[in-house]
């Protein structure tokens, strides 16, 4: 049960960290969501940003492809750290929630 | 994730310059002895990879990069900042053979873009490697008598308690096993015959102190004369 408790808490310390990780991962990457818009035939591209229930849009004009490839692929990253984020949060509230229980606790 | 990392690696041509260690090879040597001699050991959730020094492999391979795709994000452990490659389901960290009097500072691996930490004792753990075929692939691991007597090596420099007694029980557990098959119980003695004698005395008090006396015992035999 010692062996047990020591691999939970470690458990637990390293999921910590690495929620902090994502998180700091996510602040790294482009903020804000990749709009287009068609003006008289030529695309236009805006950085739509979002501050509590507030809406913004800056302006980018044209990019290139490159540009918008990366900005896709951190969007897409985001939303795989957000999801690793939830996934580490579950594992944070099942080993707490093991950690306090009596049998693993006294020992 | 165990099985997506191994896959990773052999693409990238890096698995045969490894040697996987730690918990995860205790968990591979269930390919290496019958069923009825091996039973589970519980591993954790990062997975070592020993690599031996100087790396050899010329190609330039971005590890972090190449694992990004993968959501494992790049972490810095410990106060030298050594690199891990963090996952929610399993963390990889890097380890090197710590030589001589040693340093503890990150030993750089510029072809694979990461550093690894170096270990004691971790040197012994090269000295005997099997290969063993995991779903078709083959992975480099410690023969299973050089881990177990690292294993009680280790003992004494543990700072943990529990890591000291999941050590002990992982050793028990590889140990039991390797006296039931004759091949490596004989790969025992003679991977343990020359050892330096500090470490032999060292791995002889800490099996007595863990009841395996009988083990003590039969290392301490003379060792066998060739004819």
């Amino acid at each position: 049960m010692r062996i047990l408790k020591g691999i939970l808490k470690e458990q637990l310390e390293s999921a910590g960290r690495l929620k902090k990780g994502y998180e700091q991962s996510i602040l790294n990457l482009h903020c804000g969501a990749l709009v287009s818009k068609r003006i008289n035939n030529r695309v236009y591209y805006y950085n739509e940003l979002r501050d509590k229930n507030r809406i913004s849009f800056e302006y980018l004009g044209k990019l290139d492809p490159d540009r918008i490839k990366a900005f896709n692929q951190d969007k897409h990253r985001k939303n795989e750290y957000k999801r690793m984020i939830k996934e580490l949060n579950l594992q944070i509230k099942f080993l707490k929630k093991v950690l306090s229980l009596k049998e693993i606790k006294n020992v | 994730m165990f099985d997506t990392i191994l896959k990773r690696l052999d693409k990238l041509g890096t698995l045969n310059d490894i040697v996987l260690v730690g918990s995860w090879a205790a968990f591979l040597y269930k390919y290496y002895f019958p069923k009825s001699v091996y039973s589970f050991i519980p591993r954790t959730t990062d997975i070592d990879l020993l690599i031996p020094t100087p790396y050899k492999n010329k190609n330039k391979i971005d590890l972090p990069e190449e694992f990004k795709d993968l959501n494992f994000i790049v972490q810095f452990s410990g106060q030298k900042g050594y690199i891990r490659l963090g996952h929610p389901e399993l963390s990889i960290d890097f380890l090197v053979p710590e030589m001589g009097k040693g340093s503890d500072e990150p030993y750089t691996i510029s072809n694979l873009h990461i550093n690894a930490q170096p270990i004691r004792y971790v040197n012994l753990l090269l000295q005997n490697v099997i290969s063993v075929d995991y779903n078709g692939i083959a992975v480099k691991v410690p023969h299973p008598s050089v881990f177990a007597l690292q294993k009680l090596l280790i003992l004494r420099k543990r700072q943990d308690e529990y890591k000291k007694l999941k050590d002990i029980e992982t050793a028990k557990i590889v140990f039991n096993a390797i006296m039931s098959q004759d091949k490596d119980k004989s790969i025992l003695k003679s991977e343990f015959d020359p050892l330096p004698n500090a470490w032999k005395k060292d791995i002889i008090k800490q099996l007595h102190l863990n009841l395996l006396d009988n083990i003590a015992n039969f290392l301490r035999n003379p060792p066998q004369q060739a004819e």
